[in-house]
């Protein structure tokens, strides 16, 4: 009898092994599913500063903020991750990838070796932008200098460690979707809509999150504490952005001057620094769209303690 | 801000209006970085008094003028602001 439960239950292990090693499975594009294309260095520079890539990615504590050599440390509820060299490096960056390897990484958040990435990469949102952007993104990042040096592996306590179950995060989290477009609306609206939920990836820390670090939907946009947990970042809905227009949300994405003369501050002061680069129609379609946005009030800040 | 004729400007007297025991004083958006990096707050104080007052007449002199100058602040605003100031939700 008791031989048998043993048998039972070393057999469920195993079925439940398989089906989580299933479920977990990176997905790829694989070269097949690209077109023919060539790429546009404008168009690529563009999606550069949209995507905000240096904030994260360039080599920190030096002025050049073209060398994305990476060794940031990013805080976060699930332990400390150090940033990657994603420069054209051939030894050390990404260099040697293919635009399917690139493609895979934005929008399936799997690396080239077949490893599922941490979402401290905003491949949640990135995964909303086209092929042709992409590519053309990537086009621009080998245009800027090769940087040697790989960044050292995260510093994430058990169970966080195992990529594998990202896998499973992945399923409850991600969508895969490119962005779609809404035919009753501007194409501003939606060339707003496509920068801000896919390369500008505001929402990321402009939402507050859940336990497993997952983007609250209903929530989404009505800001929170901030990733790093230093200070707040604000509601940009409707309930919070009433009294901006549509030029002074453009306008503040241009200088980091907010309509009462104030500065924005914090991780935002990088943001402008990227969107200041952007093209003038390009922060419009932003700030149509976010003025669009429902007003929803956001949760209260904790008490300060 | 009005300037008195005597004693020091606000951005002078801004370095001093961050002593050790306001850290806690009120709802205030002081970050506790400022206390472990003194010397850093205090020249980004400098850098801000520096710039308006190498703005100050060409901001005082046209609208021009004052549009050349508030970048210039501005940016000494924001490179003390991106690491001192906490923002809020």
């Amino acid at each position: 009898m008791i031989r048998r439960l043993i048998l039972l239950a070393a057999v469920a292990a195993v079925l439940g092994l398989a089906a989580f090693w299933f479920l977990t499975i990176p997905a790829t594009v694989p070269a097949s599913a690209l077109d023919a294309h060539t790429p546009d260095l404008v168009n690529g520079r563009e999606m550069y500063f949209a995507g905000g890539c240096a904030s994260c990615h360039a080599v920190p504590k030096q002025p050049d903020k073209t060398r994305l050599g990476g060794g940031l440390a990013l805080n976060s509820p699930f332990g400390i991750f150090y940033v990657p060299n994603i420069s054209p490096d051939p030894k050390d960056g990404i260099g040697t990838w293919t635009d399917a390897q690139f493609v895979t990484a934005m929008t399936k958040g799997t690396s080239p070796t077949g490893e599922h990435l941490y979402p401290a990469f905003p491949y949640t949102s990135y995964q909303h932008m086209r092929f042709d952007d992409l590519r053309d993104l990537f086009a621009y990042l080998k245009t800027l200098p090769p940087v040697s040096g790989k960044v050292r592996g995260h510093d994430l306590p058990f169970p966080f460690n195992i990529r594998r179950t990202l896998g499973l995060w992945k399923l409850l989290f991600l969508n895969g979707k490119p962005f779609e477009p809404d035919p009753s609306k501007s194409a501003q609206w939606n060339r707003g809509g496509y920068l801000v939920n896919g390369p500008g990836h505001c929402a990321e820390c402009h939402s507050p999150r859940n336990a497993l670090g997952g983007v609250i939907e209903s929530l989404r946009f009505t800001g929170g504490p901030s990733p790093d947990g230093q200070g707040g970042v604000p509601n940009i809905t409707q309930f919070k952005l009433k009294a901006w227009s549509e030029q002074n949300i453009a306008d503040t994405l241009k200088d980091g001057m907010t309509p009462d003369a104030d500065r924005v501050g914090g991780n935002m002061v990088e943001v402008v620094r990227n969107t200041s680069q952007l093209t003038e129609a390009d922060r419009r379609a932003i700030a149509a769209y976010i003025k669009s946005l429902p007003a929803v009030e956001g949760r209260k800040p904790p008490p300060k303690t | 801000m009005l300037r008195s004729s005597n004693g020091p400007t606000p951005r002078q007297k801004l370095p001093g209006l961050f002593p050790e025991n306001s850290k806690t004083v009120g709802e205030n958006r002081a970050s506790p970085k400022i206390w472990l990096n003194k010397t850093d707050f205090d020249a980004k104080a400098a850098a801000l008094a520096k710039a308006v007052a190498e703005t100050h007449d060409k901001a005082k002199s046209s609208l021009e003028g004052l549009r050349a100058a508030i970048p210039v602040v501005g940016k000494a605003c924001d490179n003390c602001h991106e690491d001192y100031r906490l923002s809020k939700q």
